[in-house]
């Protein structure tokens, strides 16, 4: 519970801290937003418990402190906490960069006018909760910029925006798109040779996190290695390349373990060919997501609240 | 997008579908912040590393950092510079594509006839013109300068040389052609640039004015000169992260402030450095308010400094001229492609401006506004040497 690390992380910091979250604060330009050196360094605190472990040394938490973006940080929670002033620089810093953010996730002007609108309505806060505004600005934390923030909760909304649609969709609208009438989507019925599946996930347990980061974004999700290498900050080549030699050593490896458990050179070769045969197709329905499963964040709000 | 499926290995079908139950793991999902801070490459590389992690096996969070992800445009100026390595294979297949080209180029014009006896009338004949050969070949070029006129495409460029001139007062010759210029300029902002195009040429070559060789500079060349400045700073971009607008294509062998060999002592009609392409700089503002500059089309990006303190919010950029308004009414001015900056200081009235600086418009060198954070407007129509406010 971040009360605890509060209270443990004010606890224990030390002149040194204090002197940095003065500093800080200067930075921060909160005082223009009437956000008190107090505020500021219960907010800065928060961060510090909800991010490192009460027991994290200084240089974390010095190291955390400093790497925060302290002026949009105290920008975004002054305008959680209903800040006329904050409000203005905040709509003229973001207002626009809300909408263009909205039409490119979205793609279609009214869907993303709708979308923009609606994070608006949240980010103003219009539900009350005892009384006061309940501000999403408030989660805001300064670990990146309060645009790329932005960003991540317009997808999220427009994600979640998406299923619920999906679920609601007419029956009129499925018949015209033909899903009424799709075939039934089969589960492949070929059994697996168990030797195949453990060669398998002993092959896939020896890659590191950012190789089946690469795989599972380009095979399962059917990314464009250009949206890739975006994501892991590398050019597209480099993704191309490493796509390639990870596809070609991870089918050496399986075979490579299918003979250690005896399986000659063609029955392994054949092994890997006889099995799931519409998984491609399955992965793609699967982005539809019409299970009832929960956006990460309301998994997060349930998991910390 | 670039879609190598078709040629690239495929993954064993078994492999996806174990991929593919390994990636609905449930569990706790970072939160937003965390989401962007890794799509931004702010995360340090513990809390990175536990991301990549999670999101190796979470398609729902995948989704959303690709969703987060914003477009081409917008990411580089977002993302800090990449490490960039002059081994890596793009620079070594655009390098092996240029150095061809200058290959050829050198083959061309080693096989043309040096000696150029074509004088136009009213052409105006220097005695300075060896110098500045000698200077473009041989004098030492400050490394941030020989990659700015790298990005003008302004390969230090050689005068037509020509023995037995005229007088070889090349003084006078120069004021000459500083008070054609003065004439020729249309605003004021110009003739300065001008008489400090010309005093450079004067400081450059001063020491090396006795000599007797001579080089032609007609008066139709200073015009176009001339004319080739005021074509650049028609062309001021406003608003935030652009790229600086393109050389003008009579600008290629050397622009005003250039900081290579000056355009006055070109031969514009026989140099082939002309070919060069002209690759002008990406300019953008970080999300914290860092000034960067790009290369090559922003696969990189590096950090120009321009003062410590400042955090900057708008910039408008055209060739060299650029512009930066931040915080506290933080304004400053590069003519030369970000080398050098001036805090410009706008006062009005006797106030001076200390609000955030929001917007900065430049539609030509002298007329220029700029937006603060509580809705004023401070106009200057003297390239920033007064100011008013709306």
């Amino acid at each position: 519970m971040p009360d605890r690390g509060v209270q443990s992380v004010v606890a224990e910091r030390s002149a040194e801290l204090r002197a940095v979250l003065r500093d800080l604060y200067q930075k921060s330009r909160g005082a223009e937003f009437g956000l008190t050196v107090e505020g500021f360094e219960q907010v800065v605190q928060e961060v510090i418990a909800k991010y490192l472990p009460a027991n994290a040394p200084r240089s974390g938490v010095h190291d955390l402190c400093t790497s925060l973006r302290i002026e949009e940080l105290a920008l975004a929670r002054a305008c959680a906490a209903g800040h006329e002033r904050a409000w203005e620089v905040f709509l003229t810093r973001y207002r626009e960069k809300l909408y263009n953010i909205a039409g490119y996730i979205a793609k279609e002007s009214s869907a993303a006018r709708e979308l923009a609108d609606s994070i608006y309505a949240d980010l103003y806060g219009t539900n009350t909760r005892e009384g006061k505004r309940n501000s999403k600005l408030a989660s805001y934390t300064g670990r990146g910029s309060l645009e790329g923030w932005l960003r991540t909760v317009m997808a999220q909304e427009f994600v979640n925006r998406y299923r619920r649609q999906r679920r609601t969709v007419s029956l009129d609208e499925e018949s015209e798109e033909g899903t009424q009438f799709a075939a039934p989507n089969l589960e492949p019925a070929v059994a697996v040779d168990p030797r195949v599946e453990t060669a398998t996930d002993q092959a896939l347990a020896e890659l590191s996190s950012e190789d089946k980061f690469v795989l599972a974004s380009y095979f399962l999700d059917s990314r464009t290695l250009a949206e890739i290498a975006r994501a892991l900050h590398v050019h597209e080549s480099t993704i191309s390349r490493k796509v390639d030699k990870l596809a070609k050593s991870l089918r050496k490896r399986i075979l490579s373990g299918l003979a250690k458990q005896g399986m000659s050179r063609r029955q392994a070769e054949e092994a890997l060919e006889v099995d799931v045969r519409d998984l491609r197709v399955n992965l793609r329905s699967r982005l539809v997501q019409e299970t009832a499963s929960p956006a990460f964040s309301e998994k997060k709000a349930e998991g910390s609240g | 997008m670039l879609r190598l499926q078709l040629t690239m290995a495929d993954l064993p079908k078994i492999a996806m579908q174990r991929l593919h139950e390994k990636s609905t793991a449930g569990g706790m999902h970072p939160d937003p912040n965390l989401i962007s801070a890794l799509v931004e490459n702010s995360l340090p590389g513990e809390a990175r590393a536990q991301m990549v992690q999670h999101l190796a096996q979470c398609a729902d969070c995948r989704e959303l950092v690709f969703l987060s992800s914003p477009d081409q445009a917008a990411t580089l100026p977002a993302t800090a510079p990449a490490p960039s390595s002059w081994l890596a294979w793009p620079v070594l297949r655009w390098g092996a594509a240029v150095a061809a080209v200058v290959v050829v180029v050198a083959a061309v014009s080693l096989h043309r006839p040096t000696a150029r006896s074509f004088t136009p009338s009213g052409a105006i004949q220097m005695t300075d013109a060896p110098i500045a050969k000698e200077k473009a070949a041989s004098a030492p070029v400050p490394e941030e300068k020989q990659e700015l006129a790298a990005v003008a495409g302004a390969a230090p460029a050689r005068p037509a040389v020509k023995n037995g001139g005229l007088a070889n007062d090349g003084g006078q010759r120069l004021d000459q052609l500083k008070k054609q210029s003065s004439r020729v300029a249309a605003s004021p902002m110009l003739a300065q640039k001008s008489q400090a195009w010309g005093g450079k040429v004067a400081d450059d070559h001063r020491d090396e004015l006795a000599k007797t060789q001579t080089v032609e500079v007609t008066a139709a060349q200073v015009q176009a000169t001339v004319e080739s400045a005021s074509t650049e700073t028609s062309q001021m971009v406003p608003g935030r992260a652009k790229d600086a607008a393109a050389e003008p294509a009579s600008n290629m062998g050397g622009g005003i402030g250039g900081g290579v060999a000056p355009r006055l002592t070109a031969a514009p009609r026989a140099r082939p450095a002309m070919l060069v392409p002209v690759v002008a700089p990406r300019w953008t503002l970080t999300s914290d308010g860092t000034l960067q500059r790009s290369l090559d089309f922003g696969r990189s990006w590096q950090t120009i400094p321009v003062a410590s303190q400042a955090s900057f919010h708008a910039l408008a950029a055209s060739g060299k001229d650029i512009w930066v308004g931040g915080s506290k009414g933080a304004l400053y001015h590069s003519t030369d492609a970000g080398q050098d900056w001036t805090q410009v200081q706008p006062v009005a009235a006797g106030q001076s401006l200390a609000d955030d600086i929001i917007g900065v418009e430049f539609p030509d060198a002298l007329h220029g506004q700029l937006t603060t954070s509580n809705k004023e407007t401070w106009i200057t129509e003297d390239g920033g040497q007064t100011w008013r406010k709306q």
